[in-house]
């Protein structure tokens, strides 16, 4: 391939996510990355967001993996899904693989995808933006030995509906219909449903960064979990000695409150995130420390969208340096199952 | 004539915080001479504090002032209650959180908002001399928010102390940890509608607390008020002082109870 040459990108999916994200993150580095080819099982849908781009589409996920101006698959179905076309699309030759969080559903899709990834060695990312938001990525080369020190972790993402958002970024077609209708009466398997959707959907976008602070990840606890109605989670827990608060919800108003705070007993890292699908900059990280005051990190002028799209074509070129190590994918994977099967599991303890 | 009202203090350690509060009300308080006992006696809201009260009351204080009040016996407390009812004596307590200003000054609206929300969330930062006090000091800002809580869960590491639990229908989630950065309370309180965010200082200064309220019409923060604590608490003696009604020993009561909730945990 001529190192001039910008990397077709075929997007498996042409939801709000991808009108909204990533197409017009794409449309800001024409010279490393362009969609050639949309792929939907709703061909209005497909043809629609093909056509607005200059790009082919397709029902056919074969034929979006034949075709050879796909150099990058961007799996954004969902995410019952995702597993199946990562590995597929590795399989098929593809240079790298972005996919939506999560990237699997389960422990043994995950080895599957870590499995395929080492046979093809097509280097894959979760598009977990927030782990690649500038402000995250400078203040973690600045916080030194902060991590070890944390005490407590609490993410806060109160934030509107989508689609106040949505409508910011792009013009949206085929908006799925968002229906957040609480059961009369909650059963361990809507419960099971409930947490799926809010740990999976709402709460992973953090818990990577979370995990950052967990050396005992694995031996989590939750000790609290509850649902928020219309939409939303508050789970309370503790991880060896750091106690964790997580809540997540949709509201009626129109402000955002996206914020990461960690504790330690001399210094406090907190970042403000900005919400999901516009493209406003990124977050803004400080650090407070007892004797040395504070230093902010951003706002800077792009965010994880743009970062994450530069990591996988630089990842699609041979150098794998600003992609995480398939390794951490898994282990991350493995703390969202596990935050999500745990919550679930204290819930149901507190039906009568 | 002078009219002032004789204080002192029974814990050198206050000292600072005393002739801070002094300063700034020098109509309405004078300190009292070292070999008399003061009208209003300060007392340290550690330990024993309740039974100290009592002590200065049968000593023949009007009333008290308990400071940073924590955990105690809740029978030490209904038994002050009883004491300052039965004497005609006031009892005031200094709170941090509960006690700040700007939320006082709101009180009443917030309390009216606050029925509107159905999850309110707590995280606090600072010092504090056990776990169950800094459950404490998050279940009486909630008194303070008007809500009657009822706490069924409560958990520790070695640094934080978390709680759980509902007040009425709204749901209440608590993280308190051990720190010296960033020190304060924040109340972030979540409905469909609005969303009300705080940020209690708790630090004995007079910098206002932040209250903000989101709704359709956008963000707005309500005035802060750029009184301690501790001198509010002052005046409210000043002002019960001046009325010959008998005092209201309610509060107490109510510290009575929130203490046996968590010592039940």
């Amino acid at each position: 391939m001529s190192a001039g040459r910008p990397l077709g990108v075929g997007f498996l999916g042409a939801g709000p996510v991808v009108q909204t994200i990533h197409l017009p993150t794409l449309a800001r580095m024409p010279d490393l990355l362009v969609p050639v080819s949309v792929m939907d099982v709703n061909a209005d849908l497909s043809e629609a967001v093909a056509g607005r781009v200059g790009a082919s589409h397709t029902t056919s996920l074969e034929t979006i993996l034949a075709d050879p101006s796909v150099d990058v698959v961007a799996v954004c179905s969902p995410q019952q899904f995702h597993a199946a076309q990562v590995v597929a699309a590795m399989r098929a030759g593809k240079r790298a693989i972005l996919c939506e969080k999560p990237f699997a559903t389960s422990a043994d899709e995950a080895s599957q995808i870590a499995k395929a990834s080492a046979d093809t060695g097509v280097p894959v990312i979760v598009g977990t933006m927030h782990v690649f938001d500038p402000a995250w990525i400078a203040v973690r080369r600045a916080w030194g030995d902060f991590p070890a020190k944390v005490r407590s972790v609490r993410s806060s993402i109160v934030l509107p509906m989508n689609d106040r958002f949505e409508d910011w970024s792009t013009e949206v077609v085929g908006r799925p219909a968002m229906d957040f209708e609480m059961p009369g009466e909650m059963t361990p398997e809507l419960i099971r449903q409930m947490f799926d959707g809010l740990i999976l959907g709402l709460a992973v976008h953090d818990l990577p960064l979370i995990r950052t602070f967990l050396p005992d990840y694995a031996e989590l606890e939750v000790l609290s979990a509850r649902q928020l109605a219309p939409f939303g989670y508050m789970v309370g827990g503790r991880a060896g000695d750091c106690a964790i608060q997580l809540v997540g919800t949709m509201h009626g108003h129109g402000e955002p409150y996206w914020e990461l705070e960690a504790v330690a007993e001399d210094e406090v890292l907190s970042i403000r995130f900005t919400p999901s699908f516009v493209h406003a900059g990124s977050a803004v990280a400080t650090i407070i420390n007892r004797d040395s005051g504070a230093r902010q990190f951003g706002p800077y002028d792009h965010n994880g969208y743009e970062s994450e799209w530069r990591a996988l074509h630089t990842a699609a070129l041979g150098d794998r340096r600003d992609i995480p190590d398939p390794s951490a994918l898994i282990a991350d994977l493995a703390f969202v199952l596990d935050v999500a099967a745990k919550a679930t599991a204290s819930a149901i303890g507190d039906l009568p | 004539m002078n009219t002032a009202l004789t204080i002192g203090s029974q814990e050198p350690g206050l000292l600072t915080r005393f002739g801070r509060t002094l300063a700034s009300l020098p109509v309405s308080y004078t300190a009292a001479a070292p070999d008399s006992v003061p009208q209003v006696m300060l007392i340290s809201g550690e330990g024993e504090w309740a039974r100290r009260g009592a002590d200065a009351i049968e000593r023949g204080c009007a009333a008290v002032i308990i400071v940073d009040p924590g955990m105690t016996s809740a029978e030490q407390i209904v038994e002050l209650a009883d004491l300052a009812e039965r004497n005609g004596s006031i009892v005031e307590c200094v709170e941090r959180y509960a006690g700040d200003s700007t939320l006082l000054q709101h009180r009443r609206d917030l309390t009216q908002h606050l029925v509107a929300v159905s999850a309110i969330i707590l995280t606090q930062i600072g010092d504090f001399q056990n776990p169950a006090s800094a459950a404490l000091d998050m279940v009486r800002t909630l008194r303070a928010l008007g809500q009657t809580v009822a706490i069924d869960k409560l958990w520790t590491t070695a640094h934080s102390v978390g709680i759980r639990g509902t007040s009425g229908t709204t749901l209440i989630e608590g993280l308190a940890t051990a720190g010296t950065v960033a020190v304060g309370q924040r109340i972030q309180a979540l409905g469909f509608g609005r969303t009300l965010s705080m940020t209690l200082h708790g630090d004995g200064s007079a910098r206002p607390s932040d209250i903000r309220i989101a709704n359709m019409k956008g963000e707005r923060k309500w005035p802060g008020v750029y009184q301690s604590a501790d001198r509010a608490a002052w005046r409210r003696i000043v002002a019960s002082m001046a009325v010959s009604t008998s005092p209201d020993v309610s509060g107490l009561r109510l510290f009575a109870d929130d203490v046996t909730k968590i010592g039940r945990l």
